[in-house]
């Protein structure tokens, strides 16, 4: 029996992948969380840009005769406060929705990538619920963005 | 064991001689249906004012889903096979080959349909039909099977 939950297994998977192309650097992350938010509080004082990879929901179900299905629903944020003052400048606004597509979208289009614990992770859908979060726009400063990731795992029954 | 299961149904493959047969599992099957049926006959006669019927020719196919797996050797050779039209040895049971009161059929059969769906966010499977071929010298049409002191017991259809 592994050591870890299969969802939180894919969230590390989904995290090293993300690292594999972007490798964060001085207070810049991309980690697994238990995340229920990112209180105002919070972002106030929120340094650098952070990457939140958080379990949502799972289930399995047989896909044939001799293999299992699993659906891992993944959350992804992207989190960064402007810490210039006053308002951000669409530039840096326009940088920070491009790391969300080139960079974070683009590196968990799993096709078949071997997860850590055996599986075949393929990507299912990963819409972006949120291109950028108003509230977090107008109250904080800040650049909130939303990945609800949905993977398929064909695992061995 | 009274109670049979879909997911515990089996579709082998014979990788050995037909006398001495190994049993692969074709494990990526997934829905199957086995349809037998014989043909009916017509018999009515004076003898009865309730039309009476005879059964005369069997029909008998198994369709499914294969899920397409390139590095899996029982999907390559059924694809072989189909692509080939070469005869496959098949044991098609309710269970285990070695379980008790598994049933099924076993003979050599041709793979007759392998279509796929290339619908967006498919997993892609074949439908497969396979029906009885002639048999390959040597050896006996189609037979009906059950499973007995963990060996299957064969028997002819009709016989």
């Amino acid at each position: 029996m592994p050591d870890l939950a299969r969802v939180l297994a894919a969230c590390d998977d989904v995290v090293t992948a993300i690292r594999e192309t972007w490798e964060p650097s001085g207070v810049d992350s991309v980690e697994r969380a238990y995340f229920s938010g990112v209180t105002e509080k919070d972002l106030a004082s929120l340094t650098g840009r952070k990457v939140y990879v958080f379990p949502a929901s799972y289930d399995d179900s047989p896909i044939d005769r001799g293999n299992d299905e699993w659906i891992h629903e993944i959350g992804i944020v992207v989190v960064e406060r402007y810490a210039d003052g006053g308002k951000p400048s669409v530039a840096w606004m326009d940088e920070r929705v491009l790391f969300v597509e080139q960079t974070v979208r683009t590196s968990i289009d799993f096709d078949g990538r071997e997860g850590s614990l055996g599986g075949r992770l393929t990507t299912q859908t990963a819409p972006v619920t949120d291109v950028f979060e108003v509230a977090a726009f107008h109250e904080t400063r800040a650049f909130w963005s939303e990945i609800q990731l949905e993977l398929r795992e064909i695992v061995e029954a | 064991m009274s109670k049979r299961l879909g997911i515990k149904c089996k579709l082998y493959l014979n990788v050995n001689t037909y006398e001495s047969p190994t049993w692969n599992n074709v494990d990526r099957v997934s829905d199957a249906t086995l349809n037998i049926q014989w043909e009916e006959g017509d018999a009515k006669s004076r003898e009865s004012i309730i039309s009476t019927f005879e059964p005369t020719m069997g029909t008998l196919d198994c369709s499914g889903k294969i899920r397409v797996d390139g590095d899996d050797g029982n999907y390559v050779a059924i694809r072989n096979a189909f692509a080939g039209k070469v005869a496959l040895d098949l044991l098609i049971l309710d269970g285990e080959h070695d379980e008790d009161d598994s049933e099924g059929v076993r003979g050599d059969f041709k793979v007759f349909n392998f279509s796929r769906d290339e619908s967006m966010g498919n997993v892609i499977f074949r439908d497969f039909t396979l029906k009885p071929c002639i048999p390959t010298a040597g050896r006996v049409a189609v037979r009906h099977v059950v499973v007995a002191g963990g060996i299957p017991v064969y028997s002819d259809f009709g016989g």
